[in-house]
């Protein structure tokens, strides 16, 4: 299309409709293609340009902008070669080689005078500052033409807007034209702001004012500059429900306080109306007055702020005496501190008798000081906790307030010893230290970083405080929160620059082990502990040398003699799994618990409880290794890597050489070597990623499968391991570990059906390091299939299930790893299909078998689904049919759970290093789905709770969006899962419930009726035979209770007198858990109580 | 500030969570958990005063000793303690206590409100109010007075 076509097609269109945009377009690609230059347009739209139509005008200056806005940068730029005859340009055009973008600039400027064409043209402005196509002198023009010949606040807000932008623009790219138009801009913007009412629009403006204080001269029009910005304050804007910009108050609060503390020149203005505000009767204005006063006070200084120090404090003061709502506490608390710091960066003049830091806490001081001599009363917190935001503000003020403060607390303390009044005066000292700590720093700081020269006047009251700390922590009373308190003060001298000597850390420590210990209240024990692990992280050495040695004493090197020991073996294994996690004290712990460990596997049975012993000393181990694991996430698994060698190994040497020689005892126990299965499994993962470098012990080991072995590639260490143990459960030579030569030729089979049951057992250790191995590690078998077909075989027949589990993970990890697709598919057709798929099907075959076998499709179906095999979904199909199956339905069911979940011990998830494509669940949903809905439809009322059990396992399962979208779909059936008698698939529903009122209760809404009924009904029906135990009526309580948030009260309102009366049965239901709950889903409806109560 | 009957409270330490021992028969279905002073102290513990930010518990307006509580008569028992002698607001907190029991136990259940004795001067004017049906349901009738009742139950959702 030519230029004047498309110029016609345009004029004839109405105002934004298809067809003048097509036009548009067509305009831009002529220009574009170089068929035609912005000149030769603006030659054509001559007449347009010019028309009587004022809104004709409009249009012709809006397709110009446009025109600019859609072109490059280097059209409107370049060099125009053309010499226009005739055109309204001609004017501007005086020499040939004149900026296009000069000229365009020149025109729009001249069309402000008209004003109905005003949009557009500062819209084509707007283009050209972005394109940054305009030079500086012509930039110049742009603000003294605007301002004097444009009324900004007559016009609309999209004109404003376009206004705002192009000041910003050029405060930002043109600042050294902007300067030399002097204070002029400043007064020309002023006038032109004032007025402003569009949020989007104040956003822009108040950024203006406060880039025009950073770079312009402001001087002649501070006070009206302050006064334009600051009449906004305080901002009531509240966005309109159906907002789409997305500014919300807080935007605007934080733009302008940037204006109003952006100048210590601003000072003498904002100083008198911020106190005004601060006395105001709105709440968000007072608060916004604080968190301004906040933000000004260290850019004002001590000056300005002197003359209204006592205003400031009362006021403050009396917020926070009043208090009632913690985030107007904090802004007042955070204003005394502000400042605080403020007066404290200011020394007296020689005129001032008193600086301005000692005028403000003295005022602070006269009003809160006698308080403390009754510190049970409310009061005595609070002005604590004003001092101690004033003395956590500086050197000085720490310093005055603390030598005054300290000394009549310790008075106080002294004075009176009842435990509740000893506890609130040493918590208000406490918060002296915190406050001290603030100023001083912590142990852990660089003394470099801070002046030597300020020493805590904390150091002056040490010893009194370690003292009376140490005395309150171990006062043996029955005022536990007394010693809480003596916990948490060692624990803030503990951590205090400069305070403590090495010798006076050692006692406290011991004080706080011994607490952890013995304490009786298990408050103090935990508040103890957690002052061991976070001193721990600065200071480990003093804990591995004071603290971990005591907790190790307490272990018994045999199992437990009596019950009564348990629960304070398990306490000290907890205290241990939780200091051990740094650097430092990882090692030595796992270390120790292994000893102790090897010991339990190593001896004969007797009378100790071993069993329960070595279960919780490997938990212990698997929980050291996994916070050591979250903690190492980052950086490498370095030191778990390192476990290898001085834990795996002689763990697995000794087990393997128990079993061999048949040695009853801890060795019979499942859980326990569940657990050390999963430690094996943690560190053979860390061995790929963080430890090449560090394989001493595996050549030690593999010296005797091979030398030349050895030498094979660092980064193959798994490949190492895996041969290794391969050699040893698979083919039972035992020789081959280290240490174990004497066994060469023992019975040892831990994965064949006919093994006993404490070598099956160890069939875990060998699953833990073969389905934690990358995908590139092979199996050292010629036959991978017939080594899967032989775990299967061996699983499906085995009574006591050891090798049904750890089996199907075997074949699910190696399935899920294997090379190529192709490989997988040669297993399923040639293997599975032909050997295993008739009896899972037949009805002749043993139930039990046919349970085992189907434990392995499912694991199977989890290995491919994950990879996104297509063999994956075709095996799922025939589990959905088992669903159907009054023996196998269950299992199947929960099967869809084992699927679809991360599992706990980490078999087949990414850091397993198991292959996952993308979105594999939705996939995997999206394929079962209908199948389920369909079957459930179908399926005699007895079974359809197999198909909702498996429903219930992938809603659980899968990402909540997917979810949400699929629920409108689901909910009849999730509706019908509410009436089953499986009590565990109704929790798992209300679970589902309780996600939809939060996320989706449009949802919901329509059916609220039966939700409420059915929710109802199981609350009225204790009849075990309905599956309604304890568990199930507390949680259709809880989601009950979350309706009233979630949905209209319009909706609700008419079932309210119906759910209150059922509630009145409720809460006498026989079991108290439930009559809580009922208590307070209760609570919640009596609330409901329409928009007008809010 | 000065309008508060009083400013300045004594704050006490509360007590912990639930401290009821677990009992293996909790968790048995078919044995009924009866209802005792304990459970009726959780269900007012958290009523906030009128006055203040705090609970009836900070300001030891209710506690565990001064509840009585007989299963078998289905009756309960609940004495109250006022932070000042004169202090106007005792009717109102009563009210309170009297409203959260009104919807939290059952039906079966006769409940009496009564100040501490010789903590009140006008202890007899205000048990006489608090224990009137009538002119309990007369109070609860005029909305002002309800909201502020449901403003002081309020914190005691969700504990």
């Amino acid at each position: 299309m030519s230029l004047v076509l498309a110029l016609e097609a345009f004029a004839r269109a109405p105002v934004d409709s298809p067809e003048a945009n097509a036009a548009l377009d067509a305009i831009v690609g002529v220009i574009k293609s170089g068929n035609a230059t912005i000149l030769n347009l603006v030659e054509q739209l001559g007449p347009l340009l010019t028309h009587n139509d004022p809104f004709e005008r409009a249009k012709g200056v809006g397709l110009l902008s446009a025109v600019v806005r859609k072109c490059e940068g280097d059209k409107v730029s370049r060099d125009t070669g053309i010499a226009c005859k005739r055109s309204l340009l001609d004017g501007y055009i005086l020499k040939r080689r004149t900026n296009v973008a000069s000229v365009l600039l020149n025109f729009f400027l001249d069309r402000l005078a008209d004003q109905p064409s005003v949009g557009e043209t500062l819209k084509g402005i707007l283009s050209l500052l972005e394109m940054k196509a305009i030079s500086a002198a012509d930039a110049n023009m742009i603000p003294q033409r605007i301002f004097t010949e444009l009324a900004i606040q007559t016009f609309q807000q999209t004109v404003r807007h376009s206004f705002f932008r192009i000041i910003d623009l050029l405060l930002e790219s043109y600042l050294p034209a902007v300067k030399s138009l002097g204070s002029d801009f400043v007064s020309g913007y002023i006038q032109a702001m004032d007025g402003e009412k569009d949020p989007r629009n104040l956003l822009l403006a108040f950024r203006i004012v406060k880039a025009m204080v950073d770079s312009l001269d402001y001087d002649k029009y501070c006070e009206e500059l302050f006064e334009v910005a600051f009449c906004y304050f305080p901002i009531t804007f509240r966005p309109p429900p159906d907002d789409i910009y997305g500014i919300t108050a807080e935007d605007l609060k934080g733009a302008l306080r940037a204006c109003v503390c952006a100048t210590e020149k601003f000072a003498p203005y904002a100083m008198p109306v911020l106190i005004e505000k601060l006395s105001s009767s709105s709440g968000t204005a007072k608060t916004d007055a604080m968190d301004t006063l906040s933000s000004c006070a260290p850019i004002y200084g001590a000056r300005p702020l002197l003359p209204h120090a006592e205003h400031i404090w009362d006021f403050l003061k009396e917020e926070i005496f009043k208090g009632g709502n913690d985030a107007n506490d904090r802004s007042a608390l955070a204003a005394i501190k502000a400042v605080t710091v403020a007066f404290s960066s200011t020394p007296a003049t020689s005129s001032e008798a008193r600086a301005p830091l000692e005028v403000f806490l003295n005022l602070a001081l006269k009003d809160t000081l006698h308080n403390f001599k009754e510190p049970e009363l409310k009061f005595a917190k609070t002005s604590g906790k004003m001092l101690m935001a004033a003395a956590s503000a500086s050197d000085p003020a720490c310093y005055a307030i603390s030598t005054s403060v300290i000394p009549v607390l310790l008075a106080e303390h002294k004075a009176d010893d009842a435990p509740t009044r000893r506890k609130t005066v040493l918590e208000v000292i406490l918060d002296f230290i915190v406050a001290a700590r603030e100023v001083y720093g912590s142990i852990d700081v660089q003394s470099s970083g801070l002046d030597e020269d300020f020493v805590s006047p904390i150091v002056n009251f040490k010893d009194n405080l370690l003292v009376q700390f140490s005395s309150a922590l171990t006062s043996r009373n029955e005022y536990a929160p007394l010693r809480v308190v003596g916990a948490r003060g060692l624990f803030e001298m503990l951590m205090s620059r400069q305070l403590l000597a090495e010798n006076e850390a050692g006692i406290i420590i011991q004080l706080l082990n011994q607490t952890v210990l013995d304490d009786p209240d298990e408050d103090v024990k935990a508040e103890a502990l957690r002052a061991l692990v976070n001193f721990a992280e600065k200071r480990p050495e003093s804990v591995l040398q004071n603290s971990l040695p005591v907790f190790y004493d307490e272990l018994p090197s045999e199992g437990w003699a009596i019950d009564a020991e348990v629960s304070r073996v398990e306490a000290v294994l907890a205290t241990i799994a939780q200091l051990a996690t740094g650097e430092v004290l990882f090692q030595p712990a796992i270390q120790r618990l292994l000893e102790k460990l090897d010991t339990t596997i190593s001896k004969s049975p007797s009378d100790h409880d071993d069993v329960r012993y070595a279960r919780a000393l490997s938990g212990t181990m698997l929980a050291v290794l996994r916070n050591r694991h979250a903690r190492e996430k980052s950086g490498g698994g370095r030191l778990i890597a390192e476990c290898w060698e001085p834990v795996v190994m002689p763990l697995l040497c000794r087990s393997v050489s128990r079993a061999a020689a048949l040695a009853e005892g801890v060795l019979s126990d499942e859980a326990v070597f569940d657990n050390i299965g999963m430690v094996f499994g943690v560190v053979v993962r860390a061995v790929d990623a963080g430890w090449v470098f560090g394989f001493g012990v595996s050549k030690l080991c593999l010296r005797a499968l091979s030398a030349n072995m050895v030498d094979v590639l660092m980064d193959r260490v798994q490949k190492r391991l895996l041969d290794l143990v391969f050699e040893v459960f698979v083919n039972g030579r035992l020789e081959v570990l280290p240490g174990l030569h004497d066994l060469a030729g023992k019975a040892f089979a831990p994965l064949m059906v006919t093994s006993p049951v404490l070598q099956k057992n160890l069939s875990r250790l060998f699953a833990g390091i073969l389905t934690n191995c990358r995908a590139g590690v092979d199996l050292p078998t010629q036959d991978t299939g017939a080594f899967l077909r032989e775990i299967i075989m061996q699983g499906v027949t085995d009574p006591s299930q050891i090798l049904t589990v750890t089996g199907a993970k075997i074949v699910a990890s190696v399935l899920n790893k294997a090379k190529s697709d192709g490989d997988i598919s040669a297993f399923i057709e040639s293997i599975l299909l032909p050997n295993f798929k008739p009896e899972l099907f037949s009805e002749e075959a043993p139930l039990e078998r046919r349970r085992h076998l189907l434990v392995f499709y499912i694991w199977i179906i989890k290995a491919l689904i994950l990879r996104a095999h297509n063999a994956g979904y075709a095996l799922s199909l025939d589990v959905i049919h088992l669903l159907a199956h009054t023996g196998l339905g269950r299992d199947a069911g929960h099967g869809f759970g084992i699927i679809v979940a991360d599992l706990e011990d980490g078999t087949l998830t990414k850091e397993a290093f198991a292959v996952t494509r993308l979105l594999y669940k939705q996939r995997f949903f999206n394929y079962c789905l209908p199948l389920l809905v369909d079957g459930f439809h179908a399926a005699a009322p007895e079974l359809k709770q197999y198909y909702l059990l498996a429903l219930s396992h992938l809603l659980r399962n899968i990402p909540q969006q997917i979810l949400l979208n699929e629920i409108p779909r689901l909910f009849p059936l999730l509706l019908s899962s509410l009436s089953s008698t499986d009590g565990d698939l109704k929790v798992a529903t209300l679970d589902t419930f309780d996600l939809v009122l939060k996320e989706a209760p449009a949802v919901a809404m329509e059916h609220a009726g039966s939700i409420i009924d059915l929710l109802l009904a199981i609350t009225r029906s204790r009849d075990p035979a309905h599956g309604n135990g304890v568990r199930v009526r507390i949680a259709a309580l809880k989601t009950l209770g979350q309706v009233p948030a979630s949905i209209e009260f319009s909706i609700l309102f008419p079932h309210k007198q119906k759910v209150l009366k059922a509630l009145g049965s409720a809460v006498d239901d026989p079991k108290r858990a439930v009559r809580r709950e009922a208590v307070n889903t209760r609570a919640k409806w009596y609330m409901l109580l329409g928009p007008k109560h809010g | 500030m000065s309008d508060l009957q009083n400013a300045n409270p004594t704050i006490y330490e509360v007590t912990k969570k639930p401290t009821r021992v677990h009992r293996p028969e909790d968790d048995d279905e078919g044995v009924a958990d009866l209802f005792d002073a304990d459970e009726v102290f959780e269900l007012i513990r958290h009523i906030n005063d009128p006055e203040h930010p705090l609970t009836l518990e900070q300001l030891n307006v209710t506690q565990l000793d001064k509840i009585s509580v007989d299963p078998e008569a289905s009756h309960v028992t609940v004495r109250f303690t006022p932070t000042i002698p004169h202090c106007s607001m005792a009717t109102l907190i009563g009210l309170c206590i009297r409203v959260r029991l009104l919807r939290s136990l059952p039906d079966r259940f006769k409940v009496d409100i009564m100040v501490t004795e010789g903590t009140h001067q006008s202890e007899h004017a205000v048990n006489k109010q608090l224990n009137d049906k009538e002119r309990v349901a007369a109070a609860l009738e005029n909305s002002h007075l309800l909201e502020v009742v449901n403003q002081c139950l309020k914190t005691t959702i969700d504990k």
